[in-house]
């Protein structure tokens, strides 16, 4: 990696874990709107894995892949599609099971991997079976989603706005809006 | 006075009375007195054999035998706020207070002016602390007020009619003095002729008629007791303000952090902070130089015990060679016909060996060939002579070899483990010496107890001096060391209680020479701090909340339980250090869970019968109900029971079953991020393994379980047949009437005979939660102001024993503003009567809770 000079070099060398990462976040966060405000040009999406079919998230929207741990915590008063918590570098995740959320089948809670982003001040795991290939896309291979179809609920229809290839293209923005509203709303319903 | 000697003289009405008298005079109801009439009265009882009228007599005298006890309070709050000369001197707090009950019970009996007078004065004390009049002016007003309602008591005692002139004569007064009296949302006091502050829609026309009539009539009378009665008051107030500004009662004490802070429990001056403080700073410095100075010897221990591993790696080498030379030797042995090959094999190691000796001897031999037979047992090998070397064969030679290998085995083991013991022993002094690091940083963070002690001690003292009474002040383990952060906020408020609370107990038992004692002491227990609080005569109320206000942003608790001879005692939990979960952690489901011990009482392996309620921690988590046994523990293991702190008395202890106890724990806790914040969840701690653990606050999960099987419940009792309905109602309802006025109780107890209720009493809040458990309750009806523990403490204590749901509670009081409203709603109030409240409204309303 090319440091534009020694003192970048050094600052970086001096940071704590966590301002590194918040470093590295904010970076990869400028790159990733020079990508999206280049709205002609191709665009790389992540290929999972689901029960039912696949599904796109667009590369960027994502900060890492882990595997899957097989223990989480359970939090009282979730929906059932947010299996619970986990630390992640100390800091607390909570998980979604992309499955159960996008279609509503029940789905065991075992292995897979999880895709981390993070929406201000809450960080999610998106939990699939498996991912595929990085693959790029431009955006007339796009098509925008009329109906649901068996890979997601009407209920998700917001966050699926496109469609390639026959497979959902996810809104990550609105999937991690929508799980925040609705995890403060079981909560507050309860 | 002669009264009679002032003509009326329309000019000296100010336009407030002009207004007042237009007003009444255009009702149709008017009502004149006889021209012959001296004074200006409100007939408020009519002599008669009619019972129900002999009842009003007898509320009557009930209502002025309080009053003048009240009045006894008022008039040393008075005095006490008069020495002090201070805006925020204790007696206002006092006076509003009684003046607010005496406004309260006034308007519920009907003696408007008393009501009225009681509200200027609730009304003056807000303008003096607000800034709105100065203080001298407004001490000034409040003699007069005082002295306006003394008349007029003394009016209703002689007459059994209230005399309208002391009001009259104090607004005049307070026009004199520029105080205008108004609170948002009301008019100026002077515009109804002081009616509707304290009666709010109970003013009707009737009793503004009769009131206004009385006023227009009377104008002369009204002119000439305002001359006589301000000159009369006035006189008196000043004569009582004069001499006491300068008192000894002003109780300022030195901060207890800050500019004129002392740390010395004797009381000397601040130097003594300073040189504590440095103390714990050097010795925080002296354990982290300890610190650092381990890490050479540990190093150094790390090195021996590096080098005690390389040694027993090479004897474990010598070892494994002799080792594979005994089986070669013993393969020759089986096959002869490699045995010259094998003895003259330059890689033997036997051959090695005494080549080496012939080198370093000069001495060439020819190593003797020798059958198996021959071969010395390995005893002789033992007595190995190197000189003698000839003497033996090649199995001899290998059998010395092994000798020594296996010495060297041993000797190199022994060194690895003396290298590990000393390893050992300086890890168990650097996390000993760590420990310290942390507790001497912990220490700079406290301050010895006796601060806190002493500031009560000396405020006990004051209060002691000025009410001539004998105040025992026991206070134990001064030397304990606080979390500064605890000591500060608990400062102000309990000398505060000292000085207001308690002086005002001290007032309202005049003549009475009991003895109190005042206890304060701080122990810990486990992972807690514990202080507490103890009076001995009966306090006033809203102690418990001011307690509250301030123990809760320190995750403290706070608990009652009645003292001697009607004291109370308040205990006061903390947590030893802030942003440290120290708790139980425990299984629930196949989760672990962190329950801090400030909550646990106790463990029960065995159940007992004595829980007042038990629950289950994984129904409560929403967690499925059965629980595999984990592996490790045995399947037969009773589920252990933990006993919950917030309520320790036999019978009503609240208990939560858990999978099990696994031990203790102490993490750092983690605020859970917002949207994952859960009631009953107060932060989430990462173990070693990096899982998330969750801390519980448990009485809040019951709370929450409890809230949701009643609403489970309205919605099914919603769909129910109406026979359940039928018999809800049919069974005869158990009212319990919570207020310290005995002419309140009286009077709601003759409302409610009219129905079919069992009307129980309590005269305080204490009183109430002894009643509650005993007789179970359907209906609360609630006063706010009250001694010993106020309305806000009952519905508290009752929201942090999750006991709300069990029945319906209507707030009875005089405070209507919005944000009292607000808070009762907040504690679980089910409905809020504004006193004086209407038989009609009363009933309704317990009638629509009943059955809601």
């Amino acid at each position: 990696m090319a440091f534009q000079n020694i003192t970048e070099a050094r600052s970086l060398e001096q940071m704590t874990d966590e301002e590194f990462w918040k470093h590295a976040r904010s970076r990869a966060g400028d790159a990733s709107r020079g990508i999206s405000s280049s709205e002609a040009g191709p665009r790389q999406y992540l290929e999972c894995e689901l029960q039912r079919g696949k599904c796109f998230i667009p590369l960027d929207a994502i900060e890492e892949v882990i595997p899957a741990p097989f223990r989480l915590a359970r939090l009282p008063l979730m929906p059932r599609w947010m299996p619970g918590v986990l630390a992640l570098r100390g800091e607390i995740m909570a998980v979604v099971n992309l499955d159960e959320y996008l279609s509503d089948i029940d789905t065991p809670f075992s292995g897979g991997m999880l895709l981390v982003a993070r929406l201000s001040e809450l960080t999610i795991g998106l939990r699939v079976p498996a991912v595929g290939l990085i693959i790029t896309i431009e955006p007339e291979q796009i098509t925008s989603s009329l109906t649901p179809s068996m890979s997601y609920t009407a209920a998700r229809a917001a966050i699926v706005k496109e469609i390639y290839m026959g497979c959902p293209v996810l809104d990550v923005a609105a999937l991690l809006n929508d799980v925040t509203l609705q995890v403060a709303m079981v909560a507050h319903h309860a | 006075m002669p009264e009679e000697s002032l003509p009326f003289d329309h000019n000296k009405l100010s336009s407030e009375d002009l207004e007042v008298l237009r007003t009444f005079l255009a009702t149709d109801d008017f009502e004149t007195l006889p021209p012959d009439t001296d004074q200006p009265t409100a007939p408020l009882t009519h002599p008669s054999s009619d019972p129900a009228l002999a009842l009003e007599d007898e509320m009557l005298t009930i209502f002025i035998s309080e009053v003048e006890e009240d009045l006894v309070v008022l008039r040393g709050s008075l005095e006490q706020a008069e020495r002090d000369e201070l805006l925020d001197s204790p007696g206002f707090l006092t006076l509003q207070r009684v003046a607010h009950k005496i406004g309260g019970t006034a308007a519920a009996i009907g003696c408007d002016a008393i009501s009225t007078i009681a509200h200027h004065i609730e009304l003056v004390i807000q303008h003096i602390t607000t800034g709105k009049i100065s203080l001298l002016t407004g001490l000034y007003g409040l003699g007069h007020a005082e002295g306006a309602l003394e008349m007029t008591l003394q009016s209703v005692v002689q007459h059994r009619e209230e005399d309208m002139l002391p009001l009259l004569a104090l607004e005049h007064d307070f026009e004199t003095l520029d105080i205008h009296l108004t609170t948002p949302g009301e008019e100026q006091i002077t515009a109804r002729g002081g009616h509707g502050r304290q009666t709010g829609d109970r003013a009707d026309s009737e009793e503004a008629n009769r009131t206004g009539g009385e006023a227009a009539a009377t104008g002369a009378r009204v002119e000439r007791a305002r001359a006589t009665g301000a000159r009369a008051i006035g006189a008196r107030a000043t004569a009582r303000v004069a001499p006491t500004i300068h008192d000894e009662m002003a109780i300022s004490l030195p901060p207890l952090y800050g500019r004129g802070a002392t740390r010395d429990p004797g009381g000397r001056p601040g130097s003594f902070d300073l040189q504590h403080v440095r103390q714990q700073y050097d010795q925080l410095i002296q354990h982290t130089e300890q610190l650092i100075d381990q890490q050479t010897a540990l190093e150094y221990a790390r090195k021996q015990v590096e080098a005690a591993f390389q040694e027993l790696h090479a004897a474990q080498a010598r070892l494994r060679r002799i080792e594979t030379f005994f089986f070669r030797m013993s393969m020759t042995a089986a096959t002869p016909a490699h045995a010259e090959i094998e003895t003259a094999s330059s890689s033997s190691l036997v051959a090695r060996i005494l080549r080496e000796a012939a080198q370093r001897t000069g001495h060439a031999h020819q190593l003797p060939v020798k059958t198996m037979s021959q071969t010395p047992s390995l005893e002789d090998a033992a007595r190995w002579d190197e000189l003698e070397m000839d003497r033996f064969g090649e199995t001899n030679l290998l059998a010395h070899a092994l000798n020594e290998a296996i010495g060297d085995m041993a000797t190199a083991t022994a060194q690895l483990e003396r290298a590990l013991a000393h390893l050992d022993t300086l890890v168990g002094q650097h996390i000993a010496t760590a420990q310290q690091v942390r507790a001497s940083a912990l220490s700079l963070r406290t301050a010895p107890f006796s601060m806190l002690a002493q500031h009560a001690r000396q405020t006990t003292l004051k209060v002691a001096q000025v009410y001539h009474r004998e105040l025992q002040f026991e206070a134990s383990g001064e030397a304990a060391e606080i979390d500064q952060d605890i000591l500060e906020a608990l400062d102000a408020p309990i000398t505060q209680l000292i000085s207001t609370q308690l002086a005002e107990s001290l007032r309202a038992m005049q003549g009475d020479a009991a003895a109190c004692r005042i206890g304060l002491s701080a122990h810990a227990q486990g992972d807690e701090v514990i202080i507490e609080l103890n009076f001995s005569i009966p306090m006033p109320g809203g102690i418990l909340a001011t307690l509250q206000e301030c123990v809760q942003p320190l995750h403290g608790l706070v608990t009652t339980q009645p003292g001697e001879s009607d004291g109370i005692t308040f205990r006061l939990h903390f947590p030893q250090a802030t942003g440290l979960v120290q708790g139980l952690l425990v299984r629930a489901w196949e989760q672990q869970v962190i329950i801090p011990f400030s909550q646990v009482l106790r463990i029960d392996y065995q159940q007992q019968h004595v829980y007042g309620h038990l629950f289950t921690l994984n129904t409560l988590l929403g967690f499925p109900a059965t629980s595999p046994a984990p592996a490790t523990s045995a399947v037969s293991q009773m589920q252990p029971v933990l006993r919950l702190s917030i309520d320790s008395r036999p019978g009503m202890q609240l208990a939560v079953q858990v999978d099990e106890v696994i031990g203790q724990i102490e993490l750092l806790i983690k605020p859970p991020p917002i949207p994952l914040r859960r009631p009953g969840v107060t932060g989430m701690a990462i173990d070693s393994e990096g899982n998330v653990l969750l801390v519980l606050d448990v009485p809040e999960l019951i709370r929450q379980d409890r809230q949701r099987q009643g609403q489970a419940r309205a919605a099914s009792a919603h769909h129910e047949a109406p026979g359940i309905l039928h018999r809800a109602v049919n069974a005869t309802p158990k009212i319990l009437i919570v207020d310290d006025s005995v002419t309140i109780r009286r009077s709601i107890r003759q409302t409610l005979g009219q129905k079919d209720y069992l009307v129980l009493e309590a005269r305080d809040g204490l009183e109430a939660l002894e009643k509650i458990e005993q007789e179970a309750p359907s209906l609360l009806l609630l006063d706010l102001e009250m001694p010993r523990m106020n309305g806000y403490d009952v519905l508290n204590i009752l929201h942090t024993r999750a006991l709300l749901p069990e029945f319906k509670i209507a707030l009875l009081t005089s405070r209507t503003s919005e944000k009292h409203k607000q808070r009762a709603r907040e504690l679980g109030a089910h409905a809020f009567l504004t006193k004086p409240c209407s038989d009609d409204t009363l009933l309704l309303t317990v009638a629509a809770l009943l059955a809601s």
